[in-house]
């Protein structure tokens, strides 16, 4: 009879065994599954970022030049219409203002 | 009778009425005057050397000030333009990025769900075909247990019948 007993036990244990082991390979699996995907996830996040960070860089490069180049035109301009003498009409001309000769003109 | 009568007398009425009701149009259609251009002061400009009248009450400006304005006016729209190009890009690309990932994101997910459910299909067949352990009297241990007492039950069952046999 107990060696009955201790048969069925060892069944028994057995068999939860090989239960506790599926369930442990498949809670590594698992695992595996969620550090590959969290992996995945932050290098993706830093890839993506990296690209932001260079891109905007440029675009902001390209505007800088573009308003340096901008400046230079609008001094020029400045530097031109300060001893032009058709300043006075030039002016009118663009805010849409009557122009007036001057009297002794 | 009577008062189909009065019906008649009254639709009768009544029609005359409408058709003599005069019917006027309060809808003007004629159209607002229009703004004269011409008539608005847009103001004066003029340009004077040192020494010269002035034809006109105004704020006199020097020809540096004068000239910066005129650029000032020139460039506005050029300027803004710019900055509104520049603002524009940098949106686009945060924007872009943004959405970017938020791909990534739902792909890693979708994989690693895949994954999941992957793994938890695996153990749930495992699990259907383990769910209960297999019948003691199908065991090997079972039967090889039977063995050893079926051995022991028989030697002492020939050595009790040997014994009975030499009385």
């Amino acid at each position: 009879m107990g060696l009955l007993t201790l048969l069925t036990f060892l069944i028994s244990g057995r068999q939860q065994k090989k239960v506790l082991d599926a369930a442990n390979k498949a809670h590594d699996k698992e695992n595996k599954i969620n550090e590959k995907a969290k992996g995945d996830l932050v290098d993706g996040l830093t890839k993506i970022s990296e690209e932001k960070d260079e891109k905007i860089k440029e675009a902001l490069r390209e505007s800088d030049k573009r308003e340096e180049d901008l400046k230079k035109e609008k001094e020029k301009l400045v530097d031109e219409s300060t001893n032009s003498d058709d300043l006075g009409r030039k002016i009118a001309d663009l805010i849409g203002a009557e122009y007036v000769k001057p009297e002794d003109e | 009778m009577l008062n189909r009568k009065m019906n008649k007398v009254v639709a009768f009425f009544c029609a005359f009425l409408i058709a003599w009701t005069p019917v006027f149009a309060y809808a003007d259609d004629t159209l607002p005057p229009r703004v004269d251009v011409s008539a608005v002061d847009l103001g004066k400009v003029t340009q004077l050397r040192k020494g010269q009248h002035a034809p006109f009450a105004g704020i006199l400006l020097s020809d540096t000030a004068a000239a910066k304005l005129f650029a000032d006016l020139k460039f506005t729209e050029r300027e803004c333009q710019l900055r509104l190009t520049r603002e524009l890009k940098i949106n686009t690309l945060q924007l872009t990025s943004q959405i970017d990932a938020l791909k990534l994101r739902l792909e890693v997910e979708t994989t690693r769900s895949t994954g999941l459910l992957a793994v938890k299909d695996e153990r749930i067949k495992f699990l259907e075909l383990n769910w209960r352990p297999t019948p003691w009297y199908e065991s090997g241990e079972f039967w090889f247990a039977m063995g050893v007492v079926g051995g022991i039950l028989i030697t002492v069952a020939s050595g009790y019948a040997i014994s009975q046999a030499g009385k």
